[in-house]
């Protein structure tokens, strides 16, 4: 049996006279996930995966399900018009032992086509309730609603729909640079962006010999993870240890933290703008630690020289890790070789920081010569 | 690159290799296979068993072949504990993981088990042993040399006190730090069950060796094919194993280490606030030092950074966040800052000037930087 895969975009139809930049977008994106296994190409609203010969359609539906822009992936049987052949080919298809109800949807495309639709659902209808007298109709709220497309080329048929990841083709909405830490929260922030159709690089601040080695590698194998929804990254690795302990050495204690954002806030705005990235990406969510409530976001912000996006803003860390868990990065954050830089957190951080108190501190250090510093010192891997 | 995490594995000697490669390559037959080349094999069995049993003064059928020290251990004290007949196991509180975590599981059976505190300097003592055995005690497992620390642990003057209070109990140590380093006689001692691992003594992984002695019966923790006694079944692991018979039948200078480890100590001490954590009669191999309250982290990762290679407490502890239980039950000072130094043979005089070297320009850094003032 011929089989063909059609795939079904949500938010994009409601674009206007740009909307075939996306849809072009989707397309080149499905076309470099499944390589040379299927042919893909658009037609109306809807986009169709040809499987070549041999190749595994379950395996190519799973990869199709994994790009973004993507709402609904249906496997769908290729018959001829006949309504005897249509009927015996929903027949095979379909597993109706699994369902008590269904309801049978007809679209002709084809208006050649002798039959109403009305006429074919009913038909088909029958030649289903005569092979399964088990099952009943309910056209309201059925189990299973059995499609058929009456198209050009012939009868389309299907009744399952998979659902995709939804949001945008990836390199749609340009791009942005992630604050990775290797904790949970941070892949899951990049995630939701490149779920909006964003490229992405990530920057890693790693303080030899105070974090390890293998805080660095489990970094970078967060970034593979999150490269398979990016379509690839480039991970810019900025040594911090001599910047973090001048101003161990040199300002208040309770202001440590903040003033620690604040330099990885100005570095990655400038590693931002040297990559051509758009806006900065963190993982923080409101009130969860000290440098992430209301103030302290409000004076790390002050020092950024382009939007800064927290999509987990409003997030519970149980819905975090939901999604950590859903995304596959969870178990790699939980491993436990944690950046130890709670050496250089303060027992009493400042929760409520004032932004001319921080200004004051940070004259204490020469701010300029540790940032340039750090971003020359920046190593950069492609993952 | 310095290599002093030899208490974690050691580099393969050209002997082992040799060995390896040579029965891997061309004697790769089956033991148990009455053919020509399984005949050369079971030969080359032979001949390893007789390595280690020569290296423990006893015959070599009282050696049987395992998968590693793990292995062994959870064979013997599984092995030699009838839970359905309760009583106690006497342990201490500074075992190896791979004795301590099998003690727990006997717990979860019903079997008593008493964990025996070190002394201050990691030592333990028979009187403390004697005070925890009781009538019903059916297995003391008590480690040689503590993986951490190097402590040495006085196995033989164990069995006498059990002699006393439980004489039917066995007697199990595991030896995989003191094997091919200090005298090991199960014999001389009166031990049943000796535990000893290849790739600590420059062998390789997946070998090690349960010392069982005769007309003792331990009830299978593995089913299979007759191999090893039944203890350990299965085909045997024949290239480790003959690589371990290799490494038992080479020398090692063990004066060296001792001149090294002590030159090491000296330099150490020339740096402020440490707190040597191993004792002074120490197995010279194995030296324990906290700087202050620098985490053992950051310590070994400075050193890798500059070429050296030491471990935290123990490698086994280095992948997961736990701390030295050890150390804490020592009551030491800075538990979590202890750092391991392990030596071998294969370590030069320049190398541990190198590292101290090392040392002194880092520790007055790193306190510099946390705030520990001189």
């Amino acid at each position: 049996m011929k089989e063909i895969i059609l795939i079904k975009y949500g938010e994009i139809i409601l674009k206007g006279l740009n909307r075939h930049i996306f849809e072009d977008k989707l397309v080149r994106n499905i076309r470099h996930k499944v390589g040379e296994d299927a042919k893909v190409y658009k037609s109306r609203a809807t986009l169709y995966a040809e499987p070549k010969e041999g190749v595994n359609v379950d395996e190519l539906v799973q990869k199709i399900r994994e790009v973004f822009g993507v709402v609904y992936v249906i496997r769908t049987a290729v018959c001829d018009k006949d309504l005897a052949v249509i009927g015996k080919t929903i027949l095979s298809y379909v597993n109706f032992s699994a369902y008590k109800t269904f309801k049978v949807e007809t679209k002709r495309a084809d208006k050649s086509y002798p039959m109403q639709s009305p006429q074919i659902s009913a038909e088909i209808g029958g030649m289903i309730l005569e092979a399964h007298p088990r099952l009943t109709v309910d056209v309201h709220n059925p189990c299973v609603t059995v499609s058929v497309e009456i198209r050009e080329g012939g009868a389309y048929v299907y009744a399952e729909k998979q659902k995709g990841p939804g949001g945008m083709p990836t390199g749609s909405a340009g791009k942005v640079m992630l604050l990775l830490s290797g904790g949970i929260d941070s892949p899951v922030a990049g995630y939701m962006m490149a779920r909006r159709g964003t490229n992405m690089d990530a920057v890693h601040f790693f303080s030899p010999p105070f974090t390890s080695e293998k805080a660095k590698e489990k970094v970078l194998d967060l970034a593979k993870i999150l490269a398979r929804y990016t379509g690839g990254m480039r991970v810019h690795i900025v040594p911090f240890t001599e910047q973090q302990l001048q101003m161990k050495a040199k300002c208040p204690q309770e202001h440590l933290t903040i003033l620690m954002r604040r330099m990885m806030m100005q570095i990655a705005c400038r590693i931002a703008e040297q990559s051509g990235a758009g806006a900065v990406v963190t993982g923080e969510s409101l009130g969860q630690v000290a440098s992430q409530t209301l103030e302290a976001i409000g004076v790390t912000d002050a020092c950024a020289t382009m939007p800064c996006f927290r999509p987990l803003i409003g997030m519970d860390k149980e819905d975090i890790i939901a999604l950590a868990r859903k995304i596959d990065s969870y178990e790699t954050s939980i491993l436990p070789y944690e950046d130890c830089c709670t050496i250089f957190v303060p027992k009493h951080p400042t929760t409520k920081p004032r932004l001319d108190k921080i200004l004051e501190s940070e004259k204490l250090i020469d701010t300029e010569a540790l940032i340039q510093k750090a971003i020359e010192e920046t190593v950069h891997i492609d993952v | 690159m310095i290599y002093l995490d030899n208490s974690a594995t050691t580099r393969p000697s050209k002997k082992a290799m040799d060995a390896f490669l040579l029965t891997a390559e061309t004697h790769f037959g089956n033991p148990s296979s009455v053919h020509t080349l399984g005949t050369d094999a079971a030969k080359i069995l032979k001949n390893a068993r007789n390595a280690v049993a020569k290296k423990m003064h006893t015959e070599a059928g009282n050696i049987v072949f395992t998968g590693g020290g793990t292995m062994a251990d959870n064979l013997a004290v599984l092995g030699a504990v009838r839970p359905k007949m309760g009583g106690t196991v006497v342990t201490t509180a500074i075992e190896h993981p791979a004795v301590m975590n099998t003690c727990a599981a006997l717990e979860k059976k019903g079997i008593t088990v008493k964990y025996v505190k070190p002394e201050k300097d990691g030592n333990i003592t028979p009187e403390a042993i004697s005070e925890a055995l009781t009538e019903d005690t059916q297995l003391v497992s008590v480690m040689h040399v503590n993986n951490e620390t190097g402590a040495i642990l006085p196995i033989e003057k164990i069995k006498a006190v059990m002699a006393g209070v439980c004489p039917k109990a066995l007697l199990h140590s595991d030896c995989v730090q003191s094997f091919g380093k200090l005298p090991v006689l199960p014999e001389t001692w009166g031990a049943d069950l000796i535990s000893c691992s290849a790739h600590k003594i420059h062998g390789l992984r997946g070998a090690g060796a349960l010392y069982v002695r005769k007309g003792i019966t331990l009830a299978p923790v593995i089913y299979g094919g007759g191999q090893e006694r039944d203890i350990c079944p299965g085909t045997e692991n024949l290239p480790a194993i003959a690589a371990f018979g290799a490494a038992c039948e080479e020398e090692r200078n063990m004066e060296k280490v001792k001149v090294l480890s002590e030159m090491l100590l000296r330099g150490i001490l020339e740096i402020p606030h440490v707190y040597v954590n191993s004792p002074e009669d120490r197995l010279p191999h194995i030296l324990n030092v906290s700087f202050s309250a620098v985490p053992s982290e950051v310590v070994t990762n400075a050193l890798s950074n500059a070429g050296i290679c030491i471990s935290g407490g123990s490698a086994c502890a280095g992948a997961r966040k736990e701390k030295s239980y050890v150390l804490r039950s020592m009551g030491v000072p800075y538990p979590d800052s202890g750092v391991r130094f392990s030596l071998s043979d294969e370590n030069t005089e320049e190398e541990i000037c190198e590292t101290i070297k090392a040392l002194k320009a880092t520790i007055p850094m790193l306190y510099m930087a946390l705030g520990i003032r001189s």
